[in-house]
């Protein structure tokens, strides 16, 4: 007994240590290591608690079990049931009462398809040119590209317009400009709309804003 | 037809039974204890696993409407934090079914009482849950036909509209899925064998239990595409991820309980009642992960949907699982049936799981079989 109670101990003592070190390695913050640490432990507890104790007399075949050991595989079934609660639920819960992400401070105005890149309040705007055709890619706040489904738009230059289709990835349209030249942007995003001006300097290179 | 349209019209009507039931089952089990009446806690616990199967079905149905809605470009962290609250009250019945089900108002006045404790936060959970269901559609229009909606997706929105599987991603959780297909073909005629009584039957009953554990370590180490290495915080966090680690850890520990069948003389062979009341109880369980399993990648693609159809399969055919072995508990004398039937049930498991593919599946109008 004194045998079991220790070797529990140490079990406990390694799962904690052991979580602990593993869940705040990558964790983004202590309240989310606690998290992390509560899905491990438990996980841990559910192996090393149902493993040891709680099949080997069940599988023996012991039909008439005593009301305690009923009660022992009444709380081992609580454990794997809370154990899975905790680790389904986890990740919901914490979605539940954190707020979201806040967006990136920076200005992330790297180009991703060798064009120019504006920001639109929560978007990002590249645009590109190559020959008559200027191509469009969206992106959020995240730089995660939108697919072009989910957009819609033309391209003004030179009191033209330009509708914006659809293509692998990005949008495009083809109008003749001849640089130097001012372009507008004009985007439609569900609910919402964002009208970008740009420049394109004597050198052809785009600029977001007006110059 | 498209049945993910039809399930998804069908949330609004479906998350009723579950409220109803479950509400009801509590409440027949407050009088049930106050009582003492045991044909009152029966009636309770019928009524609570009916409503929590319920709310599974709902909890499928509500996956579907959250896709329709988020590409029809509803804002998505409102069903998000929906869809949150509704996993934490799917679980926390799921857990109450499985320690109700060792309880009777009777006998165990005490523990009882705590199930009673935690069946009222359950019920205010749901409340909370269909409180916020109510919302999404007063406040956001979820799901109403011919209206303009008032808030529409943010770009973050979008962006996740936008997401797809890879084609690697796709592949590795098809073969994954029908290397399973094999094992349970295997354990289905592992079982058929023995019902048969055909030669060397003690020897093939060895192979079993070992099998369930490789199986189960086989699934630890290449359940997911981007599970590994465990440097990574994905492991220990992902939804997706835990849940297959959960379902591994269940195969090594009941491969591990078949082998002390073996290694015990006295009861070599015999399938105690707690036995089949654990597996019972993992059915319950393996059901649940099954139905509330939420596609992290990608969450609104066709995969998604094609996941769920295929994991509301498979999950209904691991409910009735369950409901074979708590039969066999209730009514012993039908043993050599209900045997029968669970070989039944592997069999159909294991087509479901070589049939597999990431898109709808064919039985439900998909165009890939």
């Amino acid at each position: 007994m004194v045998l079991r109670r220790r070797a529990g101990l140490t079990a406990a003592l390694a799962a904690l240590l052991g979580g602990a070190a593993r869940a705040h390695s990558g964790a983004e913050s202590w309240e989310q290591s606690i998290g992390d640490l509560v899905v491990f432990v438990t996980t841990l507890g559910l192996v090393v608690g149902l493993g040891w104790q709680g099949l080997a007399p069940l599988f023996r075949g012991q039909a008439g079990m005593s009301p305690g050991t009923r009660l022992l595989v009444a709380g081992l079934t609580l454990g794997l049931l809370g154990s899975l609660l905790v680790a389904v639920g986890k990740g919901t819960l914490w979605k539940v009462v954190s707020p979201p992400p806040p967006p990136p401070e920076s200005f992330s105005s790297r180009s991703e398809h060798g064009g120019a890149v504006a920001r639109a309040g929560s978007y990002y705007v590249e645009l590109a040119r190559s020959g008559d055709e200027f191509r469009v890619w969206l992106s959020d706040e995240l730089r995660r590209p939108i697919e072009p489904a989910h957009f819609a738009g033309s391209v003004q230059a030179g009191g033209r317009t330009a509708p914006l289709e659809a293509r692998a990835g990005h949008r495009a349209a083809r109008l003749g400009v001849r640089p130097p030249a001012r372009i507008s942007v004009d985007l439609q995003v569900p609910g919402d709309r964002i009208l970008l001006p740009w420049s394109m300097d004597a050198a052809g290179r785009l600029v977001p804003g007006e110059r | 037809m498209d049945f993910s349209k039809v399930m998804a019209a069908a949330h609004p009507a479906v998350i009723h039974f579950p409220i109803a039931l479950l509400f009801a089952a509590v409440a027949i089990d407050v009088y049930a204890w106050i009582r003492k009446d045991e044909r009152a806690g029966w009636a309770g616990q019928v009524l609570l696993v009916l409503g929590t199967v319920g709310a599974m079905f709902s909890f499928v149905t509500g996956s579907m409407a959250e896709i329709w809605n988020a590409r029809a470009y509803m804002p998505q962290a409102p069903m998000d934090q929906h869809e949150g609250l509704a996993t934490l009250t799917s679980w926390m019945f799921i857990a109450l079914v499985a320690f109700r089900s060792f309880l009777t108002p009777t006998k165990n006045r005490g523990t009882f009482q705590i199930y009673l404790l935690f069946a009222g936060l359950g019920l205010m959970a749901l409340t909370a849950t269909g409180y916020q269901g109510g919302e999404l559609v007063y406040k956001y229009a979820a799901g109403v036909q011919g209206v303009k909606a008032p808030f529409s997706a943010t770009a973050q929105d979008l962006a996740v509209l936008s997401q797809t599987n890879s084609p690697d991603e796709l592949k590795y959780s098809e073969i994954m899925h029908h290397i399973f297909g094999v094992m349970v073909l295997a354990l289905a005629l592992w079982l058929t064998y023995q019902e048969l009584d055909l030669p060397y039957v003690d020897r093939i009953r060895a192979l079993g239990p070992v099998a369930l554990m490789a199986g189960g370590v086989f699934l630890m180490i290449f359940s997911d595409f981007d599970s590994w290495p465990l440097s990574d915080i994905k492991p220990v966090t992902d939804r997706e991820v835990l849940a297959h680690k959960v379902i591994a850890t269940m195969m090594i520990l009941v491969g591990m309980g078949g082998s002390f069948i073996r290694k015990s003389a006295s009861a070599a062979g015999q399938v105690s009642r707690a036995q089949n009341h654990l597996i019972a109880v993992l059915a319950l369980a393996g059901g649940g992960i099954l139905f509330t399993h939420v596609h992290t990648t990608a969450p609104y693609g066709e995969a998604a949907m094609g996941v769920y159809f295929h994991h509301m399969t498979l999950g209904t055919l691991a409910l009735l699982c369950g409901a074979v072995k708590m039969l066999d508990l209730s009514n012993p004398e039908g043993a050599k049936l209900w045997n029968r039937c669970w070989i039944v049930l592997l069999f159909l498991i294991s087509a479901a799981l070589l049939m597999y593919n990431e898109g709808v599946p064919w039985y439900f109008g998909g165009g890939q079989a």
